[in-house]
C-alpha cells in the first residue's frame, strides 16, 4: 500500500497549503492595517494602548511590522506605487528626508485631531510621537566619576572601552556628527568627527541593538556609549548598572515619527491609529515604560519622572537641533567613509 | 523540450529576467541620498569599484575569510571523512546524522547559537578565562565569521571528501602495506592522493559558498566587518544606492561564475571521464583530456610534495623516534579530537536550546536567572510569529508541490531527450543554488517591485521556486541518470502505454529520488534566509526572516524559542528522512 | 607452488591474508622463513600480495606502481628503476613505463600487478584468485607464464583458486580446503588419483559417487551399492558396512560387445542422456535401484547411442576408491 501513502503524503501537503490559505484569509477578512514599528517594549506598548483601542474601535486588524526605521524606510521608496505599510514609524532625518520626497504625506489636522495639541517640533515633520535626546550612557561601575562632556570619552584612561553605534542610525549619526562639533567641526566639517571617532580605536564593540548594549555594560565591557535618555533609564530601571547625562556641547535632538505613505491603501484608517498614538494615555504609557517624552502637550508628568526626560517646551527646545537635511544628503558619502575609516582597522 | 517549460517560465521570472536588469541598473547612476535613478547610462559604477582600492580591500578580505574557511573545513573535515568512509553501520549512521543536523537546521538559528558559543562571555571565553588566559574577541570579528561559515559549510566537504573515500579500494591501502608501506605511509602515498578529487570538489564549493555567504558575516560581523554581501546590502537597503550595489553585485556574479565553472568543470569532467573509459580513447572530449591532465598534475604535485616529505624526513630521522611517539598520541588523541570536531558541529544546537529557557532577558550562556519557559509563553502572545510560521509552512508546501512536479518533468527533457542547447539549459537550471543568494534576493526585488509584486505572496513564492526547482533537478536527475531505461522498453515491449509505463515503472523507480527531493525542497524553502530577506515584506514575512531581523536588531531571547522550535523541527524532519530512506541516500545530496 | 584450493567462503582468502598479516589469528601462530611473525605488522613481513582485482594505484604509472614497494624501501633511484626495467622484461611490459594503468588491458594489468609485487623480492609471492578476472583463453597463457617466472625467480608463492584445473597445472602442492578447514594437502597427481574424503573426489575433476555397503562373499570383498548393484572390488582392504565407492568417470566404459572380461565387473542400466562435449562424452546411466553413473568417452570412441536403451557398464575391479562415508 505504499501508493496509498505517497496520495496521504500528497494529500497533506495540498491540505497545508490550502488550510493555511484559508486561515490567512480569515485573517484577511475586513480590513487590516499594515504598521511597521520597533520591537520590544515598543511593540508591547503598541499593542496594549494603541492596538487594542484601535481595534475594539474600527474592528479592523491591526499587524504589527517589527523592525529598524531603515527597513521600513527604504521600503517606502521602494514601494512607493504601491507601498504595503499602512503606517511607518521613522527617524527624525528620515521622515524628514521621506516628507521632502513626497515619499508620505503630510499631517492632516483634520482626521488627526491630537495634532493640534503637539508641540510645534512634533507638527513639523507631521506626527513626531517622541521626543528622544541623544546622550552619553556611561557605566557606574567602572565609572566613577560621571563625565560632562562628549570629550571624556577620549579620556586616554578609558580606552579601548567607548562603542560607537553603527552608521547611519539614529545613535551612530548623532555621535558622529557632536565628535565633529567637540573636536572643532560641525556637520558641514564633518572630517574632525571621523579623525576623533578612529582614536577611540579599539571599540570593545560596534553597536546596532540594545540588548547587546546592555549586556556589554553588563559585563564591563563597555563603559561608554551615545545612547537614547529612554533606552538608559529603561535599563537603569532594570538594575542595570548604568547612568545617562546631557553632555555640556550639546544633546542632540531626535524624534520618532508617524508616517502614511503617500499611496497608502488605508490611509483612512492608518489616520485612526496615530491619532491613537498620539493619545495622552499612550504617550503617558510610553514615558512611564521607556521614559520617552510625549510629543502631546496636554500630558502631565510627575516631576521625577519628568526628570527623566526633555520635557516641556523648554527642555525641548535646549536640545540640540541637527540639520539632518544636510545629513541624509551626505548619507552616502559617509556611509562609504565609515567603512574605511572607522570600520577599517 | 516542452517538459521543461513550466520550470522554464519560474526561472525566467525568478532569475534570468532579474538578473537582466540588475545589469542594466549597473549602468545607471543614482542620486545621493535617495531611492531615486537617474535615466542616463554610466560607467562611473564600475570604476568607482574598479579603482579604488578599498573596494579591492573589501573584496580581498572576503576572498581570505573564503579561503580560512576553505582550509579550517578541510582540517577539521578530513577526519570526520575519513571516519565516515571507514565505519560501518550504526556508527555509520550516527557520523551521518551528526553531519547532516547542521545541513538541515536553519542557518539563522545556528549562527544564534554561535553567536552565543563565541561571544565575550561566551563558553570558549569563560573556559578561557578559568584557565587563567585572556578573553578573545571571537565575536564580532573576522575570526568569529571564519569560525561561523566552516560550522556552517563543513559538512559539505566532509560529504564530498567521504563519498571519494569511500569508493577507494581498500585493497589499495592493503597493497601498499603488503609492499612495505606503514600504516601513516599508506595514508599518505595512496588515500590522500586518490582523496585529490573529493578534497578539490569540495573545497571549491565551500569556499564558493563562504564567498557568497551573507546571513553569517552579516551576523557573526556585527556590523564591523564588511564583506562583498554585506557591502551590496549597505548599499542597497540602507544607503539606497541601487545602481551601486548592481554593479557590486555584477561583479559577485563573475566571480562565482568563475568558481562554479572551476568546479562543475572539475566534478563533471570526472564523471564524463568515468562513463567515456568504456568507450574508445580517441573518443574522450579535448575538456576531458584537460582535466585528467590537472588531475595527473595534481597526482605530480602530491606526489612531489611526497618526495619532499621524504628528504625531509631524512634529514630529520634524529628526530624519528620523537615522532613516532608523536604519532602514537596523534593516534590516541586522534578519538579525542574527533569527539571535539563533532561536539563543534553540533555544539550551537543545544546552546541555542538550553539558551531558550533562560530567566533572564540576557542571552548568556549558561543562562541566567535560572530554567524559564517565558520566552515560549510570549511567543503565544505575538502573533507575528505564529503567522510567520505559517507562512513559510504554507510557501514550502506550496513550493514542494510545484517545485516537485515541474522540476521531475524538466529532469526527465534534461535526462531523457537530446536538444540543442540541453547543457545551457541544465547549467541555468543549476544556477541558482550555485550563485550568490544575496544577488538572486537584490535582482528579484527590482523586478518585483517593477511588477509591483514587491512582497506579495506570489513574490515570495517565485523565489522560492527558483530554488526549490534547481534542487528537485539536481536530485532528480541523478536518480533518472542511474535508470536503466531498458525497464520501460521492455514495459513498452510487455505492451503498456507510455503513461502506464511511467505510472507503473519509471514512478515507482525514481520514488526514492522524488521523496529525497521533497524532503529536501521542503527544508530549502522553509529555511531559506538570504533571498527571502529581499523580497519578503508584510504579510509575508516567513519565520527564518523574522529571525534574522529580530537578530539584526538584538539578541531578544525570543529569538532563541524560535530557533528551537526550528532545530527541533528539522531533527524530526531527519528522523522521518532516516526511518522513510536510510541516512545515505541523503549523504550523496549538495 | 603452493594452491590453496577450495569452493567459494572456504576460508582459502582469509588464510592467504592471515600470512599476509591482514587479518589476525584467533589461535595459531603464522611462521615465515623460520620465523614467527603472528604479530609483525603486514608492512614488516616481506611478502607480496597480488590482489584478485590487483589494486594497482590508480593514481600512478606503471613505473610508478612497480617502484612503490621500492620507494618505500628507499632504495636509491638508479637501482629502482634498472631493478623496475628488468622486471617489467620479465613479465613482458617493457617499454610500457609511462602508460596510465587504467588505459591497460586485464591481461597488462595482471603482469604490472605481478611485476609490483615481485620486484620487492618477496620471501613468499601470495597470489589471490589472480587469474579471475581475465577471460579464458588469456587465463591459459597466464598459468604457464606466472609458473615459469616463479621458476626462474625461485620465488615460494602461495596461490589461492577456486578452479581445480588451475591448481593441478600450477601447483606443486595443492591444500584442499572445506568450510573453514585443511581437508588434503598432497602433490596434484596425489590428490586426483587418492582422495581423502567424498567432498576432495567430487570437487577435484568428476567422480561419481555411490552410497552402498562394504561386505564379503566366498570371492572376497564386495561393494553392494544402495538398491542392489554389486561391484567385486580388489586393491586395499576395507572394513565393512557402510561406505561411499568413488570411481571417475573416464575408469568406466559402455560395454558394445556385451562380454566382460574376468577383472571387470558388468553392471547393466538405463541410458538417461549425454552430454557431448566435442573431443569427448559423458553419458549418463541410470542403475538399477536409482543410482546414477556417469561414464566418459574419448575421441573416436565417442559414438551416439540410443536414448532410454538399457546398455552394460563395465568396471574394473581395481578402479575405485573406497572412502568414509
Amino acid at each position: 500500500m505504499r501508493r496509498t501513502k505517497i496520495a496521504v503524503c500528497i494529500g497533506l501537503l495540498a491540505a497545508i497549503a490550502l488550510s493555511v490559505s484559508v486561515v490567512g484569509q480569515r485573517i484577511g477578512e475586513g480590513r487590516t492595517l499594515v504598521v511597521g514599528i520597533w520591537g520590544a517594549a515598543q511593540e508591547e506598548l503598541t499593542r496594549e494602548y494603541v492596538v487594542k483601542p484601535f481595534e475594539q474601535a474600527t474592528g479592523a486588524r491591526v499587524e504589527l511590522i517589527l523592525g529598524g526605521s531603515t527597513d521600513r524606510f527604504v521600503r517606502l521608496y521602494a514601494e512607493y506605487d504601491n507601498p504595503t505599510m499602512d503606517v511607518a514609524f521613522l527617524a527624525y532625518g528620515q521622515a524628514q528626508q521621506a516628507l521632502k520626497d513626497r515619499v508620505v504625506q503630510g499631517p492632516n489636522p483634520i482626521n488627526v485631531p491630537e495634532w493640534k495639541n503637539l508641540y510645534p517640533q512634533a507638527q513639523a515633520v507631521g506626527y513626531g510621537v517622541a521626543f528622544l535626546a541623544v546622550g552619553l550612557m556611561y557605566n557606574t561601575e567602572y565609572v566613577k566619576q560621571a563625565p560632562t562632556s562628549w570629550l571624556d570619552l577620549w579620556n586616554p584612561a578609558y580606552k579601548g572601552k567607548v562603542a560607537p553605534f553603527v552608521f547611519p542610525g539614529t545613535q551612530g549619526t548623532a555621535f558622529l556628527v557632536m565628535a565633529a562639533r567637540a573636536h572643532g567641526g560641525d556637520e558641514y566639517n564633518i572630517d574632525a568627527g571621523f579623525n576623533a571617532i578612529a582614536q577611540l580605536k579599539p571599540f570593545p564593540a560596534v553597536l546596532s541593538g540594545i540588548p547587546e548594549t546592555n549586556l556589554g555594560f553588563l559585563t564591563g565591557d563597555i563603559w561608554f556609549a551615545p545612547q537614547i535618555h529612554g533606552y538608559v533609564y529603561e535599563f537603569k530601571a532594570e538594575g542595570g548598572p548604568v547612568d545617562f547625562v546631557y553632555p555640556s556641547e550639546g544633546t542632540p535632538f531626535a524624534m520618532n515619527v508617524a508616517t502614511i505613505p503617500t499611496n497608502a491603501k488605508n490611509t483612512d484608517l492608518a489616520e485612526i491609529f496615530i491619532n491613537y498614538f498620539l493619545s495622552p494615555a499612550n504617550q503617558l504609557a510610553y514615558a512611564n515604560r521607556l521614559f520617552y517624552a510625549p510629543t502631546n502637550r496636554t500630558v502631565q508628568l510627575p516631576p521625577e519622572l519628568a526628570a527623566m526626560m526633555p520635557y516641556g517646551a523648554q527642555q525641548i527646545a535646549e536640545l540640540l537641533e541637527l540639520d539632518w537635511a544636510h545629513i541624509t544628503a551626505q548619507q552616502s558619502d559617509w556611509a562609504d567613509r565609515w567603512n574605511r575609516q572607522i570600520l577599517e582597522k | 523540450m516542452t517538459l521543461a517549460t513550466p520550470s522554464f517560465v519560474i526561472l525566467g521570472i525568478g532569475f534570468l529576467a532579474p538578473l537582466v536588469l540588475l545589469f542594466l541598473l549597473s549602468w545607471r547612476q543614482s542620486v545621493p541620498g535617495s531611492g531615486l535613478i537617474l535615466d542616463q547610462w554610466t560607467t562611473a559604477n564600475y570604476t568607482r569599484l574598479l579603482f579604488d582600492a578599498y573596494y579591492f580591500k573589501i573584496f580581498w578580505r572576503t576572498f581570505t575569510i573564503a579561503l580560512y574557511a576553505t582550509l579550517l573545513s578541510l582540517a577539521l573535515g578530513y577526519p570526520i571523512a575519513m571516519a565516515i568512509a571507514r565505519s560501518k553501520g550504526r556508527a555509520k549512521a550516527f557520523l551521518l546524522a551528526v553531519v547532516l543536523t547542521p545541513l538541515l537546521t536553519n542557518v539563522v538559528a545556528r549562527t544564534l547559537g554561535l553567536m552565543i558559543l563565541l561571544g565575550r562571555h561566551g563558553p570558549i571565553n569563560n573556559l578561557l578565562v578559568q584557565l587563567g588566559l585572556p578573553r578573545l574577541t571571537l565575536v564580532p570579528g573576522v575570526p568569529g565569521i571564519v569560525i561561523g561559515l566552516t560550522q556552517v559549510f563543513m559538512p559539505f566537504l566532509i560529504l564530498s571528501v567521504s563519498s571519494v573515500l569511500e569508493n577507494i579500494d581498500p585493497a589499495l591501502v592493503e597493497a601498499a602495506r603488503s609492499l612495505g608501506c606503514t600504516r601513516f605511509g599508506a595514508f599518505r602515498r595512496v588515500v590522500l592522493p586518490l582523496s585529490v578529487p573529493g578534497i578539490v570538489g569540495g573545497s571549491l564549493f565551500v569556499f564558493l559558498l563562504s564567498f557568497s555567504a551573507f546571513v553569517t558575516p552579516q551576523l557573526l560581523g556585527g556590523g564591523m566587518v564588511v564583506v562583498m554581501t554585506t557591502l551590496i546590502r549597505q548599499q542597497a537597503m540602507v544607503l539606497l544606492n541601487w545602481p551601486f550595489a548592481s554593479a557590486v553585485a555584477i561583479v559577485l556574479l563573475l566571480v562565482s561564475i568563475v568558481l562554479v565553472g572551476t568546479y562543475t568543470r572539475a566534478l563533471g569532467g570526472a564523471e564524463r571521464r568515468e562513463s567515456t573509459r568504456v568507450a574508445a580513447s580517441s573518443k574522450i572530449s579535448s575538456w576531458g583530456r584537460a582535466v585528467q591532465e590537472l588531475r595527473r598534475a595534481s597526482y605530480d604535485l602530491a606526489a612531489s610534495l611526497g618526495r619532499a616529505w621524504t628528504r625531509l624526513a631524512r634529514y630529520l630521522r634524529p628526530m624519528r623516534l620523537a615522532l613516532g611517539k608523536l604519532r602514537f598520541m596523534v593516534r590516541a588523541g586522534g578519538w579525542g579530537g574527533k569527539a571535539l570536531i563533532i561536539a563543534f558541529i553540533l555544539a550551537p544546537l543545544p546552546i541555542v536550546i538550553v539558551s531558550s529557557f533562560s530567566g533572564s532577558s540576557l542571552i548568556m550562556f549558561p543562562p541566567r536567572g535560572g530554567f524559564s519557559v517565558r520566552w515560549y509563553v510570549g511567543l503565544l502572545s505575538r502573533p507575528e510569529y505564529i503567522r510567520s510560521f505559517f507562512i513559510s509552512l504554507q510557501i514550502a508546501a506550496l513550493s514542494v508541490l510545484i517545485g516537485v512536479s515541474t522540476g521531475t518533468l524538466a529532469a526527465l527533457a534534461l535526462v531523457r531527450y537530446r536538444f540543442p542547447g540541453r547543457e545551457v539549459l541544465r547549467t541555468l537550471f543549476l544556477s541558482p543554488l550555485m550563485l550568490p543568494a544575496v544577488l538572486v534576493g537584490l535582482a528579484l526585488l527590482r523586478l518585483l517591485a517593477m511588477m509591483g509584486w514587491t512582497a506579495t505572496f506570489r513574490g515570495v513564492l517565485i523565489g522560492h521556486l527558483v530554488l526549490v526547482t534547481a534542487y528537485v533537478i539536481r536530485t532528480v536527475s541523478a536518480s533518472l541518470v542511474g535508470f536503466d531505461r531498458s525497464l520501460e522498453e521492455a514495459s513498452r515491449n510487455l505492451g503498456a502505454g507510455v503513461f502506464r509505463t511511467f505510472r507503473r515503472v519509471t514512478f515507482p523507480l525514481i520514488k526514492p529520488g522524488l521523496i529525497v527531493a521533497s524532503i529536501f525542497a521542503f527544508l530549502v524553502s522553509f529555511d531559506e534566509t538570504t533571498v527571502s530577506v529581499f523580497i519578503t515584506g508584510p504579510g509575508t514575512i516567513t519565520l527564518p526572516v523574522r529571525l534574522f531581523s529580530q537578530l539584526e536588531y538584538g539578541l531578544d531571547p525570543t529569538v532563541t524559542a524560535i530557533s528551537s522550535i526550528l532545530v527541533v523541527i528539522a531533527l524530526l524532519a531527519l528522523l522521518v528522512a532516516d526511518r522513510l530512506l536510510g541516512l545515505e541516500k541523503f549523504s550523496t545530496m549538495r | 607452488m603452493l594452491c590453496l584450493l577450495g569452493p567459494s567462503g572456504c576460508g582459502k582468502t582469509t588464510l592467504l591474508r592471515t600470512i599476509a598479516g591482514f587479518e589476525k589469528p584467533t589461535s595459531g601462530q603464522v611462521w615465515l622463513g623460520g620465523k614467527d611473525v603472528t604479530r609483525t605488522p603486514p608492512e614488516k613481513r616481506n611478502t607480496a600480495l597480488v590482489f584478485q582485482n590487483y589494486a594497482l594505484f590508480p593514481h600512478m604509472s606503471v613505473f610508478e606502481n612497480v617502484a612503490f614497494g621500492l620507494k618505500v624501501r628507499r632504495w636509491p633511484m638508479r637501482e629502482i628503476s634498472s631493478a623496475v626495467k628488468e622486471i617489467l622484461d620479465l613479465v613482458g611490459l617493457s617499454g610500457l613505463e609511462r602508460r596510465w594503468v587504467k588505459q591497460m588491458s586485464g591481461g597488462q594489468q595482471q603482469r604490472v600487478a605481478l611485476a609490483r609485487a615481485l620486484v620487492i623480492r618477496p620471501s613468499v609471492l601470495l597470489l589471490d584468485e589472480p587469474l579471475s578476472n581475465l577471460d579464458a583463453k588469456l587465463r591459459l597463457e597466464m598459468r604457464t607464464h606466472i609458473k615459469s617466472i616463479q621458476r626462474s625467480l625461485n620465488i615460494t608463492a602461495v596461490f589461492v583458486t577456486h578452479d581445480q584445473e588451475e591448481a593441478l597445472t600450477m601447483a606443486d602442492r595443492i591444500v584442499i580446503m572445506h568450510q573453514g578447514r585443511v581437508v588434503q594437502v598432497g602433490a596434484p597427481r596425489e590428490v586426483y588419483a587418492t582422495p581423502n574424503c567424498t567432498f576432495v573426489a567430487d570437487f577435484i575433476g568428476k567422480s561419481n559417487c555411490l552410497r552402498g555397503i562394504v561386505a564379503r562373499d566366498a570371492d572376497g570383498p564386495l561393494f553392494i551399492v544402495n538398491g542392489g548393484p554389486r561391484v567385486r572390488l580388489e586393491g586395499a582392504a576395507v572394513a565393512e558396512g557402510e561406505a561411499v565407492l568413488a570411481v571417475r568417470p573416464e575408469e568406466l566404459r559402455l560395454d558394445d560387445r556385451g562380454a566382460a572380461s574376468e577383472t571387470e565387473n558388468a553392471l547393466p542400466g538405463i541410458l538417461m542422456h549425454t552430454t557431448y562435449l566435442g573431443e569427448m562424452a559423458y553419458h549418463h546411466v541410470r542403475l538399477e535401484g536409482g543410482s546414477m553413473l556417469m561414464v566418459a568417452e574419448y575421441g573416436k570412441q565417442v559414438r551416439e547411442r540410443a536414448i532410454d536403451e538399457e546398455i552394460v557398464i563395465l568396471w574394473p575391479r581395481e578402479a575405485g576408491t573406497m572412502l568414509r562415508s
